[in-house]
């Protein structure tokens, strides 16, 4: 995707031509773009000029609108393409799953519990109907039911990074640390280059109190990448805690090294940043009180 | 001198043959979708995969966790008489099962219904065109063919259609062995529109879709 692409085609839509509308949906739906305003806008106007010359897209821009009309609150465009869906597909699951959508943007939160339900109960494997309930229960504030519906869906499909991230973030709310701590273990083993991941397990480690643990995985992510701020930082704050900790002489050392070391590489980074800036006099002189 | 084919048999065997066999693999084409049943998933088969390919990672990534993460996870899977793969072990290990062809019947059922249509409908269209038109000359080839595709065809023949008779490619149905081998006989006109009524059907197709794009949009083939 190139970078003025979107720009343009949002451009041309504007003017008019129900073509270019088509094809900026369409370019939307592939790139996963959310602005469910420019959704509404030209879906809207699309389906007004007549179903027919959208073809057998006409489905997929419905949609499109009702997810957009449903986030956004626009009832009777939601209404209507639900009707026409319904009516076209009635014997549909993903209609179903709109259904329950639909009475998710009602706030009727029991009724699209049970919409999900029955179609996880004839389908256990519509792992996007799972995500879809696991999203309603947080977003319903049901914070505990949402993570018991992630245990379950990851019980079967253990290998989907992104519900174990989301379950770590659960748990992160909930203030349970062991637990996010795991779910993060799991995200390293997942993709164990990921600078996140490694950042995320750090902080969680260091604020569960393993501190020993997070200076190792801090050092990895500044070894990764030199003039990460963020680790080394880390690295400044779990090396205080332990000297803080442990004031045996000889390990004392060695921290104190590092320590050294780590604030050396930080006034490095920011040199090379500009040194000036909103936050680099600040850090800077931050650093000079760490360092004595 | 060739000889002279009638406009009729342009008109009422070359054309239907066409029509009616690129509108057959349309139609097949669509039954097909329609008959494509939906793939069911076995949700203990995705489990125990999904276990398998966790495992897989753990393996790999290993040296990014700490001792006691990584034992308390091979615990999970492998501690003696609770880890989930000793209690459950996975069959799908078994490579004479998989041999023995037993994998998913439905799967198997899937295919078949494919090849059915595939089958039953080419039938019926040959069926109908040598009962109807066999012995007809429908065309002549614009260029001059050696008479190596008649007789001496068989056997450097670059056709996929098997052709078993001594009539060469292009003449199947037609037994004159004098006749000029340019000339194509009904059989192989049908053969013919067959074999190539995919990818004709494709660029007629892609031909509309593009040019819904395309017509006003000269930023798109940027």
């Amino acid at each position: 995707m190139e970078p003025r692409q979107y720009e343009a085609m949002i451009a041309k839509a504007q003017s008019g031509s129900a073509t270019s509308a088509t094809e900026l949906l369409q370019f939307m739906r592939t790139h996963k773009i959310h602005q469910p305003e420019l959704v509404l806008l030209h879906g809207a106007r699309l389906l007004k000029g007549g179903a027919r010359a959208l073809g057998n897209e006409v489905w997929t821009v419905m949609e499109q609108v009702f997810l957009a009309a449903a986030e956004l609150g626009c009832d009777q465009w939601r209404d209507y393409c639900l009707k026409e869906l319904t009516k076209k597909f009635p014997s549909s699951l993903r209609v179903e799953r709109l259904k329950g959508i639909e009475k998710e943007s009602l706030a009727d939160w029991k009724e699209a519990e049970k919409i999900y339900q029955k179609i996880l109960a004839g389908k256990p494997e519509d792992t996007v109907t799972h995500k879809r309930l696991i999203a309603m229960y947080k977003q319903s504030g049901k914070v505990p039911e949402a993570i018991e519906s992630i245990n379950t869906y990851l019980e079967t499909f253990s290998t989907d990074s992104e519900v174990w991230h989301e379950l770590g973030e659960l748990y992160l709310e909930c203030g349970m640390l062991q637990r996010a701590v795991f779910c993060f273990e799991e995200l390293i083993v997942h993709n164990p280059r990921s600078m996140y991941n490694i950042l995320t397990y750090a902080e969680l480690l260091y604020s569960t109190g393993d501190l020993e643990t997070s200076r190792k995985y801090f050092s990895l992510a500044a070894y990764l990448d030199g003039a990460n701020l963020r680790a080394l930082w880390g690295l400044v704050a779990c090396n205080m805690a332990l000297m803080e900790k442990d004031k045996t002489r000889e390990k004392s050392k060695q921290l104190q090294e590092l320590q050294k070391f780590t604030v050396q590489r930080l006034r490095t980074a920011y040199k090379d940043l500009g040194g000036s800036g909103a936050h680099g006099k600040p850090a800077l002189n931050l650093l000079a009180a760490v360092s004595t | 001198m060739g000889i002279f084919l009638d406009p009729k048999i342009r008109n009422n065997v070359l054309l239907p043959i066409f029509i009616v066999v690129v509108l057959t693999s349309m139609i097949r084409s669509s039954l097909m979708i329609l008959l494509k049943a939906e793939p069911k998933v076995d949700v203990k088969e995705v489990k125990t995969q999904s276990m398998l390919g966790r495992c897989k990672m753990l393996r790999a990534a290993s040296h990014f966790l700490t001792e006691k993460a990584f034992k308390s996870r091979k615990a999970y899977f492998v501690k003696k008489d609770v880890g989930v793969l000793v209690k459950s072990v996975p069959k799908a290990k078994d490579p004479m099962e998989a041999l023995q062809g037993g994998s998913d019947p439905m799967a198997m059922m899937g295919m078949m219904k494919g090849q059915m249509v595939f089958m039953v409908s080419q039938g019926l269209l040959a069926y109908w065109v040598s009962h109807l038109f066999s012995g007809f000359l429908v065309a002549k080839t614009p260029f001059p063919l050696t008479f190596q595709f008649k007789a001496g065809g068989n056997s450097k023949r670059r056709s996929p259609v098997p052709c078993p008779c001594p009539q060469g490619m292009l003449q199947r149905g037609v037994e004159v062995t004098a006749l000029e081998p340019g000339y194509v006989s009904s059989l192989c006109w049908y053969m013919f529109v067959m074999m190539s009524s995919h990818s004709l059907i494709g660029l007629v197709q892609s031909f509309f879709t593009k040019s819904d794009v395309e017509a006003d949009d000269p930023m798109m083939a940027m």
